[in-house]
């Protein structure tokens, strides 16, 4: 089922006309949320993604129960807080008819550069989708894979690690392909075009609203599975739980590397700092609520993360494989658990077969949740700010994207994922992460900020977090943008650990990040060239009626 | 685990169960009182 011709104009049922040189532009999409549990879990599933199962508890374990200090602290002064700012700019900008954080810091901040660093918002969560959604593609093709028993057969990680690398085509050659890796990516690739395409309401409200649930199912029937493991050679699930749960070096918390990876954690299950939010938010009216929204789809999150994700993936592991196996599979990566121990684990469990399969619809639920909603931020910012009709922007979107998901799949051997991941998905992220914090607390004004954020609030947020808000949510910011510098930039920027054959494709990925980057700066300076009475008018109207 | 591990996983878990109880239950009720607001008018 496509677009038809009349679809549009019923999309677009209250367009406003305003008149701007020739132009005459679409003010504002009636798109939006149709119940508030749709938000909610949208939202929700926005932040709950491969991380929660995947890269949460392979961060947690090797630091044993001391990662989860700095975790709870980090997501009460950092992201919870970050999480109120960013549903706050978003629903303010969206009042002004922006759906993405170029218009949305335009309107925070007039000044000449506010609206090009708001490009961030929309440049992220794009590139990080051309290689979330072929991560994705794995979890389906496993599921598959699982279900019909490939792999049946083979009990170690080594065998499961070759088998891994098949599956992607990775070999000595140039190229990574392979037919079944390529067909389960273009399945995944077409069911999230086809979902962002409906757009919210008729899209992505409605699989959040059943992908949700049905993920809270199967992890709890995956968690329960798990927790009544019987004991494999004396190993117990609660020597499993002793990894995330147990302190036994308080000394750990004295260094600053737990405290960034904990840090990074809830940037990344939260999926603040990454656009998304921001657009999510901006179909709010004004007067609806985002505080208590903001913290029940935190909430739900964490319940996702800790409770779920603590309780799968490592305690397994550790029954089957003892601590240290499992220690050194964590510290092989994200994917090691997943994709290499747990399927030794599910051959080796009663009903593995089934459990297994579930493992990985789980896994693959969970990455769609995440990635439906990374290319909307690009699309509403050719609809508002560009003026681009739905039905060409999504075309546009779609083959853009597609394209640059190519070199992605294609050179994956030669650390373009990885390139991308590094640069979109980790530095460019807290930088983004720094800039909206002082955006909010500091130039548009915490007390401002605040009054906003307030508006037809449904909870009142204790005061002492407008401190933590005005104070350590952007020094936290800062000071994780500068350890990142000191830490890994020039490192990375004059490749000096990447091996020479590699070098080509690390520039090629640049290059790819480069000319989406360019793309967004021509974007905006267009949009505010060619109408830029859009981006003015309302401005003082709307803003002393918000203050009053 | 020890006493002190399980205390520390049981009051991590209570705190989450109980902040998505809160959440939901104040929306849900919340949601009522306005279905039940608009129906009176």
């Amino acid at each position: 089922m496509g677009w038809q011709n009349n679809d549009v104009p019923a999309y677009f049922t209250t367009l406003t006309f305003i008149a701007a040189g020739e132009k005459t532009m679409i003010k504002r999409r009636a798109d939006g949320w149709a119940t508030r549990f749709g938000l909610i879990m949208a939202m929700a599933g926005n932040a709950v993604g491969l991380g929660n199962f995947l890269r949460f508890p392979g961060k947690a374990a090797p630091f044993g129960g001391a990662f989860m200090v700095p975790y709870f602290l980090t997501l009460v002064l950092v992201g919870i807080p970050l999480m109120w700012m960013e549903w706050t700019i978003g629903r303010h900008g969206g009042g002004y008819s922006h759906g993405s954080t170029p218009g949305m810091f335009h309107r925070m901040w007039p000044n000449r550069i506010s609206k090009y660093l708001g490009i961030f918002g929309v440049l992220l969560p794009a590139m990080v989708g051309i290689y979330y959604i072929y991560i994705e593609s794995w979890s389906l093709g496993y599921a598959w894979q699982t279900a019909t028993g490939v792999y049946w057969g083979k009990t170690t990680n080594e065998e499961m690690g070759t088998l891994f690398n098949q599956y992607l085509g990775i070999g000595g050659g140039t190229f990574s392909f392979s037919v079944q890796a390529y067909l389960f990516f273009l399945i995944t690739f077409a069911i999230n075009i086809f979902v962002f395409s409906r757009g919210i309401e008729k899209g992505i409200e409605i699989v959040a609203k059943y992908c949700m649930p049905t993920l809270l199912v199967l992890g709890l029937v995956l968690a329960v599975r798990v927790l009544t493991l019987p004991p494999v050679e004396g190993r117990t699930v609660s020597d499993g739980l002793a990894q995330i749960w147990r302190i036994s070096d308080w000394s750990v918390l004295l260094k600053s590397n737990v405290w960034i990876a904990a840090a990074g954690q809830i940037f990344f299950t939260l999926s603040v700092g990454l656009g998304m939010v921001h657009t999510y938010a901006s179909y709010l009216k004004k007067h609806e609520d985002v505080t208590l929204n903001g913290l029940a789809s935190s909430a739900t999150n964490e319940f996702v993360e800790v409770i779920l994700g603590s309780t799968i993936a490592i305690p397994a592991a550790v029954v089957f494989f003892g601590v240290a196996q499992t220690q050194e599979i964590a510290a092989g990566g994200t994917f090691s658990i997943g994709f290499f121990a747990l399927p030794v684990i599910f051959q080796q469990m009663p009903g593995g077969q089934f459990f297994g399969t579930l493992w990985f619809v789980l896994l693959f639920l969970a990455g769609l949740t995440s990635s439906m909603a990374m290319f909307t931020p690009l699309l509403v910012f050719l609809e508002d700010e560009l003026q681009v009709r739905r039905r060409y922007a999504v075309k546009c979107v779609g083959l853009a994207m597609f394209l640059l998901m190519q070199p992605v799949i294609l050179f994956m051997q030669h650390g373009v994922l990885d390139e991308i991941d590094y640069w979109m998905g980790e530095f460019c992220l807290v930088l983004f992460v720094a800039i909206e914090t002082v955006v909010f607390t500091r130039i548009y004004g915490m007390d401002k900020g605040w009054k906003e954020m307030h508006l037809g609030a449904d909870l009142e947020v204790p005061r002492v977090f407008y401190y933590i808000m005005k104070y350590v949510t952007p020094v936290f910011s800062i000071g994780l943008v500068v350890w990142w510098c000191m830490d890994s930039l020039h490192d990375r920027i004059f490749m000096t650990k990447a091996v020479a054959e590699s070098r080509p494709y690390l520039w090629l990925a640049r290059g790819m990040i480069l000319s989406v980057a360019g793309f967004l700066v021509w974007g905006v300076w267009h949009a505010w060239k060619t109408h830029p009475k859009f981006f003015e008018e309302e401005w003082q109207q709307g803003e002393e009626e918000r203050v009053s | 685990m020890t006493l002190w591990s399980w205390l520390y996983l049981g009051c991590a878990w209570t705190a989450i169960i109980s902040l998505n109880v809160f959440c939901f239950y104040r929306i849900f009720t919340k949601n009522r009182s306005d279905r039940e607001g608009n129906g009176k008018e």
